[in-house]
C-alpha cells in the first residue's frame, strides 16, 4: 500500500495502475501467507490472467511460509506456481518491492517470452545486476564501487 | 447471586464431578451423561443466557491430566455479570456429545469448529461439517497427536508451470 502512495510512489516507475480484477492485470503480486486452503483460489486467479504475465513473491511469508512451518501454510508459493522475483524482508520495504518491479522490467527486457524456453539458455543466465548504491549527500559510500561485479550497471555508473 | 451459591445451586440439581473457584469464577466439571441437562439448567434457572465459547483441549501427555478430552463450555449471565465455566471430560472411544443448538443458536458454528479441530462428535448438531479446513481433510489438526507440519496434506495440489498456465 505504501508503496503505491505519495511517499514512494511507484508510479515514478513506471508501475501505475492497480487493477483488482486478475483479468485486467500482467502482474500478480503475492503479499503474505498463502493458507492451504486458498491456493486453488491463487491458482485460478494466475490462471486467470492473461499471458503476458509475471508474478512477485513479496515477503518471507509468500516466498518460504515465514515462521508458519505449519500444516496449513503454503511453504512457499513457488512449489505450485510460477514466480518471476522474490522479495525479501519480513515485512519488505516499499523499496524493496519498487526495486523487485524494476528488476522486473530489467528482466522482461533481457528475456521473456510466453513460454519462457529462452530461461534454460546458458546464454541468457546473466549474473543479476548488484544493487547500485545511491551517492549520500556528505557520505562516504559504504560499499567500494571497485569491487563490483556485474555487467549491466556499467551503463548506469556515476548516477 | 455469589458464586458459591451458583455452585450450590448446580450442584443440587445435577451430579458435579467437581467444582472450584477460580478469582471469583466458578468452573464445574460435569459427567458426559448430565452434560445437556447441566446447560438446560444452568440457562434456564439460573439466567446464564449468553454462550460465550465452546472449546475444547487436548490433555495428552498434559502433567497429572487422567482424561484425554476436556471440552469447555463459557457461559455468561448478562444480567448480572457472572460466568460459570462448564467442562466435560471425554475419552478416546466415547467423543460423542449431545448437541446445545437447541438452547444457544450460536453453538451452531462453535461446535463445527471444535468438531473440525478436535474431531467431537455433537449429536443431533443440523449441519456438523468442517468450517475453516477444506472438506477433503480428514484428520484433526489441533488434537496433540497431529504433527505441526501435517501429514502431506499440503502437498497434493497441482503445480502450475509457465508452459501449461
Amino acid at each position: 500500500m505504501a508503496t503505491g502512495a505519495s511517499r514512494h510512489d511507484l508510479a515514478r516507475f513506471g508501475a501505475e495502475v492497480f487493477r483488482f480484477s486478475p483479468r485486467q492485470c500482467d502482474l500478480m503480486i503475492v503479499a503474505g501467507r498463502v493458507v492451504m486452503k486458498m491456493l486453488p483460489v491463487l491458482q485460478r486467479i494466475w490462471q486467470q490472467m492473461h499471458e503476458p504475465k509475471w508474478c512477485i513473491s513479496m515477503g518471507a511469508c509468500a516466498s518460504t511460509g515465514g515462521i508458519f512451518d505449519t500444516y496449513c501454510v503454503v511453504q512457499g508459493i513457488d512449489r505450485f506456481m510460477p514466480v518471476d522475483m522474490y522479495v525479501p524482508g519480513c515485512p519488505p520495504r516499499p523499496e524493496q518491492l519498487i526495486q523487485a518491479i524494476i528488476d522486473l522490467q530489467e528482466k522482461i527486457q533481457h528475456e521473456g517470452t510466453i513460454a519462457g524456453s529462452e530461461f534454460s539458455l546458458s546464454s541468457r543466465q546473466q549474473p543479476k545486476r548488484a544493487l547500485v548504491e545511491l551517492p549520500i549527500l556528505g557520505q562516504a559510500p559504504r560499499f567500494d564501487s571497485s569491487v563490483r561485479v556485474d555487467v549491466h550497471s556499467t551503463e548506469r555508473e556515476g548516477v | 447471586m455469589a458464586v458459591s451459591s451458583v455452585a450450590s445451586a448446580i450442584q443440587a440439581k445435577i451430579p458435579v464431578a467437581s467444582s472450584d473457584e477460580f478469582r471469583g469464577q466458578l468452573r464445574v466439571v460435569v459427567p458426559a451423561e448430565s452434560l445437556e441437562s447441566a446447560l438446560r439448567m444452568v440457562k434456564d434457572e439460573l439466567g446464564f443466557d449468553l454462550l460465550v465459547d465452546i472449546t475444547c483441549v487436548d490433555y495428552l501427555h498434559y502433567r497429572g491430566a487422567r482424561d484425554r478430552f476436556g471440552l469447555v463450555y463459557l457461559l455468561a449471565n448478562t444480567s448480572n455479570n457472572q460466568r460459570v465455566t462448564l467442562r466435560v471430560m471425554l475419552n478416546e472411544p466415547n467423543l460423542t456429545v449431545p448437541t446445545a443448538v437447541p438452547l444457544w443458536e450460536g453453538a451452531n458454528w462453535l461446535e463445527r469448529e471444535v468438531w473440525d479441530m478436535f474431531g467431537i462428535q455433537f449429536e443431533g448438531h443440523p449441519d456438523l461439517r468442517r468450517i475453516l479446513l477444506p472438506d477433503e481433510f480428514d484428520s484433526h489438526p489441533l488434537r496433540k497427536d497431529y504433527p505441526l507440519q501435517g501429514q502431506g496434506e499440503r502437498h497434493n495440489f497441482p503445480v502450475l508451470t509457465r508452459e501449461e498456465a
